[in-house]
């Protein structure tokens, strides 16, 4: 019985391993030849392998380049690399250049070197505006920088703790030494539990 | 009943049944490769042109009613891209220039009697400005010309139509078109200028569902 059945398993062992790929070879290399020759012979598929494909919808025409459409750019004529106004603090963000330079050093100092009184804004043109673009009372305390530009800026915002550093970088890949403890760690549990084994065994027998 | 003996003989069995097998594959595999091999002799003379056999030439169908035998074709196994172009004069037979241009696989291809002495990628008419299809000749070239029309230099032009349609060197690019002329690239627009002239057959064709299995 068993003998027996053992030889029906090779027998169709045998007939798995050695019909179905011959058969399906011989197929191929009967259909093959044909399929390469009118592969080979076919000129209509030889284009098509060396056309780089359709072409798409949307193909432009437009080729000269000083035929392409006006943008607008922007050019910096002075070594200032922040622009006016986009690097400044907030409390001078609204105000132009000239106007937050002179009111830069009461802003920072709370008062001005002399007079104490509150300084009126000394935009030129207005009758009242007496000094133009000179820092009231000769102020020498903040920010009346001589170059101009946006320094006052910078002294305002001089105050403020530093930021916080950035949060360390976690990697996602964890070092050799992490890889090995865990493989210890891994390794000294499955000891562990391996060795508890035998001991319970050891007793019951 | 002895196990051990019949264990070992049905291993036997199927390690021999294995080694058979192995045996048969090989031996198609073999055959196979022997046919193709005699394919290939028979298809190709050398590496970069695909010959027929005399009995088994193609026929290509042009507009126009047209048709022609086709002896050599050049052998690319990869897609030309945009800008490359094979030029191939070395199995030239004699016979009059003609050139086929196939809009939908954005190629050219120049003959000269029954041999392909030349292929290039090329730039055809936008939709709104579509290149006429059909069988044409040349009626005028010249190496320098300047299109009032559209304020471009086109070099090597070789004019098909009499409003204008021509083909000459351009910029080959991806995602191109032209406003229904025809673009080759610089060096094949020269190497093609020389071969070509008045009286030269041009046949553009649009094939209505070729297989290509991309688009670019």
């Amino acid at each position: 019985m068993n003998r027996r059945r053992i030889i029906y398993g090779c027998a169709v062992f045998a007939w798995l391993a050695v019909l179905p790929p011959s058969g399906a070879a011989g197929v191929l290399a009967e259909q093959g030849g044909a399929a390469l020759r009118e592969i080979v012979r076919d000129p209509a598929s030889i284009f098509s392998n060396r056309s780089p494909g359709g072409r798409a919808p949307g193909a432009l025409t437009q080729s000269k380049p000083h035929m392409k459409p006006w943008e607008p750019t922007e050019r910096v004529l002075s070594p200032v690399l922040d622009r006016p106004g986009t690097a400044g603090p907030a409390d001078a963000g609204g105000l132009p250049e000239q106007v937050a330079d002179a009111v830069g050093p009461a802003a920072a100092g709370g008062t001005p070197g002399a007079g104490g009184a509150p300084v009126p804004l000394p935009i030129p043109g207005l009758p009242g505006s007496s000094g133009g673009l000179i820092p009231p009372g000769g102020g020498s305390s903040g920010g009346g920088s001589s170059g101009g530009g946006s320094s006052g800026g910078g002294s305002s915002s001089g105050g403020n703790p530093p930021p916080p550093p950035p949060p360390p970088v976690v990697s996602p890949v964890p070092e050799p030494a992490t890889w090995v403890m865990m493989i210890v760690g891994v390794g000294m549990i499955g000891w562990q539990l391996r060795r508890r084994r035998v001991t319970v065994t050891v007793p019951t027998g | 009943m002895p196990r051990k003996p019949i264990a070992i003989l049905a291993a036997a069995l199927a390690l021999g049944l294995l080694v058979l097998s192995y045996v048969q594959q090989r031996r198609d595999v073999e055959a196979r490769q022997q046919g193709r091999a005699a394919i290939e002799q028979l298809a190709r003379v050398d590496q970069s042109r695909i010959t027929y056999p005399d009995n088994a030439r193609p026929v290509l169908a042009l507009p126009g009613g047209q048709t022609r035998l086709v002896r050599s074709l050049i052998d690319i196994d990869k897609p030309l891209r945009f800008g490359d172009f094979v030029w191939d004069e070395s199995a030239a037979s004699a016979g009059a220039v003609w050139i086929r241009i196939d809009l939908t696989r954005q190629l050219v291809s120049v003959f000269r009697g029954e041999d392909e002495i030349g292929t290039a990628v090329i730039l055809y008419g936008a939709p709104e400005k579509p290149t006429p299809k059909g069988a044409f000749k040349v009626i005028a070239k010249a190496t320098d010309h300047y299109s009032r029309s559209y304020d471009a230099p086109m070099p090597y032009m070789l004019r098909l139509t009499d409003d204008g349609i021509a083909i000459h060197a351009s910029r080959v690019r991806a995602n191109g078109a032209t406003h229904g002329c025809l673009g080759v690239p610089l060096r094949f627009a020269e190497k093609l200028y020389r071969v070509a002239g008045e009286g030269t057959e041009v046949f553009i064709l649009a094939d209505p569902a070729p297989d290509l299995g991309k688009s670019a």
